[in-house]
């Protein structure tokens, strides 16, 4: 069964879409898109799909995955210009390329995402980022950055986030302090962009109770940053 | 990337949506909606949908509308939800006024805002997305500078107890009276406010309130109910579409980008239904039956699926197993559609085993269990309400149902039926038992095998035969449900009831006049909002509304409406005549049925005469309706 690697950008009013209903978009756009994609097997069959590390409602990502298995093989170029004609709003299709055989699962295969953020804030810049650069530089020397996580039983833990912290930075930019970030994302450890905000909020000033961010996943990157696709 | 990058209401939207739970629902940028330029459409209207998101992208009628504008070179319309608790917090804190969902504009600049009435609990919603918008509520207090506010659907048949606020209410079918009140609206826009009102006034099937003085007798009944403008008619008579077959439907309607309630195809197999059950508004208001042809539910079947890429087609409309070729309209779909793996689906079953059969065979995806409408627990009150259901039928439906493999079955009542005593509600129990007894004889699995019971409580509408009936007390209602309650013994039978207090006042409103306004307008005021959600009702603050306005909700529920009343609805004409309408009240009270005018008996009520249209049968059958032979 030939198994296709799609990458996607899901911007805009898209943001929006929940990961859960990134299934059903995904279902309706295959029949649109008129492609023999493959259908599990029992009494209530669905398509082959199988997602990436999810992304957060709100959150814009450029270069998104999913791998789809078709029933038969069609070339790639084909594949993904059925697909992005049959998108919805805000989302792009932006390439496709056969999976070999055997090869791990997108979730298995994803190591880390880089993000960007654009912190806007009515009395900008709140924390400027030349101040705020040199405690992101003290931030990343320190060997544990603590944020609370709540556990399934309610309870608020502290939890180190440091070991997913491989890269962060601060720039200006039109008004808006913009952060970006390399953080780990795979399914035995990830830290999710909010939680380095809000560790940044309480060392090295406040981004203000009013400031609006922005966060945009860049990339999604293998073991070893190595390209997904 | 923001939502609306061209103006600012859309960046300040934005940063309320990461606050609140479901973005989705005010996000929109959905496949196959439409966003037209602003500037150079000439009419902008919306449509105000008075309850959340998911439940209004589930109505066909949205979805009718929007395609029927959006058609047009000269106008525009888009679309607005009632929104959620958190979401109004938001905009109240923030004071963002409540935007469209395409191009993030502030209702207040749009021409036409145009709520739709699906549902008398949705009223207190209408008065706070208005006041969101910065609109004041009461039409007297709008100025030339404020949209024109329109309301139609099924509560637009008796729209007294909104005539304060809204500006004119368009009653029956919408397909083609849209396009007249745009062509209106654009002819009299110049004119001021009085001579716009005046230019729609001449449409059928638009009432425009404040044209209207209504007198009262001492007791509080009303004397009269007459147009005090020129121009505007005595009685207005509903719209309805002839040669449904060829009315506009949207090929592509817009797909949410999250789960809705009916989140599925919804092709319209017909309109109306003459089944004549004397307690169903929709039965009344909707008719004459028209069916589409086959060959044009095929064809649009294939264009919806190609546009819309759902996986289900539903055949709806009130009553889908009544249209003539059920069976080989759905074969014929499943046979073109089923290799791509596209299901055909009806939203409820007649009480017959010709539906469980029909179920059966073209259900893809097991629902797991089926659903019937008995209404009633003894053939003498079906009879009263003209169900044209009998025992033996519900039995053969759950015996089919039970043999073909489900062991589920839902049962549909109505408690606080005109004449029901309780030998009726002991009646709900006994068929309840039966059922069950038919899945043990059929086999059915043990600890699988569930039948459940949900009655509903009987809320007497405008333009039915039980028009004047009295609503039972919440008193009498729950003991009535207590009863029923202690009858239902067998730990396989669930039941299921509604709280009272809701179909009280759901009841006050369907059958209120304008000086309901004021309770409507003080329930806002306390905070009312989502009278429909259980989470959200809140009786006391509404009979505080009614305690401080000195209105007795009794006198609008309880009451038996006389045959010579005039009734706050008597000027707004769905066709029936009130001839048949008293015939059928009577007959009702003999426990006489009345038979189904498709079998080419016309028991004469009036509408086809009335609005010249006749009933449209697939397949040539025809209702000659001949008014001497009645019956």
């Amino acid at each position: 069964m030939p198994r296709y690697r799609i990458r996607y950008s899901k911007e805009g009013a898209a943001k929006f879409i929940s990961h859960l209903d990134m299934l059903r978009t995904f279902e309706r756009v295959v029949r649109r898109a008129g492609i023999p994609v493959s259908f599990s097997q029992g009494f209530n069959p669905h398509p082959r799909f199988s997602f990436g590390f999810p992304l957060s409602v709100g959150v814009s990502g450029l270069e998104e995955y999913v791998d789809i298995d078709l029933d038969t093989a069609v070339s790639p170029e084909e594949v993904a210009q059925a697909l992005d004609r049959a998108m919805p709003p805000g989302m792009k299709v932006t390439g496709a390329r056969p999976v070999e055989e055997g090869s791990p699962s997108l979730m298995a295969s994803t190591e880390r995402s880089a993000y960007v953020i654009r912190a806007y804030s009515r009395c900008s810049p709140a924390t400027g980022a030349g101040s705020l650069k040199g405690c992101l530089e003290g931030l990343l020397e320190s060997q544990e950055i603590n944020v609370m996580r709540r556990k399934k039983d309610g309870r608020d833990i502290p939890f180190n986030i440091r070991p997913g912290l491989l890269h962060l930075s601060a720039r200006e930019e039109e008004g808006a302090v913009v952060l970006e970030m390399d953080l780990i994302t795979s399914s035995s450890f990830n830290v999710r962009p909010q939680e380095v905000v809000a560790a940044i909020t309480g060392r090295c000033g406040d981004f203000g109770q009013d400031s609006h961010l922005d966060i945009t996943r860049s990339r999604v990157l293998g073991h070893g940053g190595k390209d997904l696709f | 990337m923001t939502l609306a990058a061209d103006q600012g209401y859309g960046v300040q939207l934005e940063r309320l949506l990461a606050r609140v739970q479901k973005p989705a629902r005010y996000a929109g940028g959905e496949l196959n909606s439409v966003v037209k330029d602003w500037e150079q459409t000439a009419v902008k209207m919306a449509f105000s949908f008075p309850d959340v998101y998911e439940v209004g992208m589930s109505h066909l009628g949205l979805q009718i509308l929007y395609h029927t504008v959006n058609s047009r070179d000269d106008a525009l319309m888009e679309r607005c939800f009632a929104p959620w608790g958190d979401m109004e917090i938001q905009l109240r804190g923030s004071g963002l006024p409540l935007l469209s969902i395409e191009s993030k504009r502030p209702l207040g600049q749009f021409d036409i805002v145009a709520f739709t009435l699906q549902y008398e609990m949705s009223f207190t919603n209408i008065l706070n997305m208005l006041d969101l918008a910065g609109i004041p509520l009461r039409s007297a207090d709008r100025g030339d500078g404020f949209p024109l506010i329109i309301a139609g659907g099924p509560c637009a048949f008796n729209p007294e107890p909104l005539a304060e606020f809204i500006d004119l209410f368009a009653i029956g079918e919408g397909e083609e009276l849209v396009h007249d009140i745009i062509d209106a609206y654009k002819a009299g826009r110049g004119r001021g406010r009085e001579g716009l009102l005046k230019e729609l006034a001449g449409i059928q099937g638009v009432y425009i309130p404040e044209f209207y003085r209504v007198l009262y007798n001492e007791d509080g009944t009303i004397q009269s109910v007459s147009p005090c403008v020129e121009g505007a008619p005595e009685k207005v008579r509903k719209r309805a579409v002839a040669n449904f077959d060829q009315s506009p439907f949207p090929e592509r309607p817009i797909v949410p980008n999250t789960g809705v309630v009916h989140d599925r195809i919804m092709l319209e197999v017909l309109r109306g239904c003459t089944r004549g059950c004397r307690f169903c508004q929709a039965g009344a208001i909707y008719r004459p039956v028209r069916e589409k042809s086959p060959e044009t539910l095929i064809d649009q079947a294939e264009r919806l699926v190609k546009n819309t890429g759902y996986d289900e087609i539903s055949l709806t409309s009130l009553s889908s197993a009544d249209y003539t070729g059920i069976d080989r309209v759905a074969r014929e779909l499943l046979d073109r559609m089923g290799g791509s793996g596209v299901g055909v689906s009806l939203p409820s079953l007649r009480v017959d085993a010709f539906s469980v059969d029909l179920a059966r065979e073209i259900q893809r995806v097991r629902r797991s269990s089926l659903t019937f409408a008995p209404e009633a627990g003894t053939q003498r009150l079906r009879d009263v309400i003209n169900k044209g259901v009998t025992g033996e039928n519900l039995l053969e439906a759950v015996s089919a149902a039970f043999s073909s493999g489900w062991h589920a079955v839902k049962l549909y009542f109505m408690i606080g039926l005109p004449t029901e005593t309780m030998e009726d509600i002991r009646g709900i129990a006994g068929l309840a038992e039966e059922v069950l007894k038919k899945g043990l004889e059929a086999g059915a699995k043990k600890g699988r095998l569930k039948v459940t019971v949900s009655a509903s409580s009987f809320v007497p509408k405008s333009h039915t035969p039980f028009q004047w009936e009295p609503q039972n007390t919440i008193g009498e209602l729950r003991e009535k449900q207590i009863f029923l309650k202690s009858l239902i013994r067998d730990k396989r039978i669930s039941y299921k009831w509604h709280e009272p207090e809701v179909s009280i006042l759901e009841g006050v409103f369907a059958r209120g006049d304008r000086r309901l306004s004021t309770v409507l307008e003080r329930a806002f005021k306390l905070g009312c909002r989502f009278d429909g959600w259980s989470e959200c009702f809140d009786y006391r603050k509404w009979l505080e509304a009614f305690s401080d306005t000195g209105i007795d909700p009794g006198w609008y529920a309880h009451r038996r409406y006389g045959y010579d009343d005039i009734l706050p609805w008597d000027h707004i004409e769905a066709g029936i005549e009130r001839k048949f309408l008293v015939r059928e009240h009577k007959r009702a009270m003999e426990a006489r049925p009345t038979p189904d005018c498709r079998g080419g008996k016309c028991p004469a009520c009036g509408v086809c005469d009335g609005l010249g249209i006749n009933p449209e049968i697939s397949g040539g059958a025809v209702i000659a309706p001949i008014q001497d032979k009645v019956l």
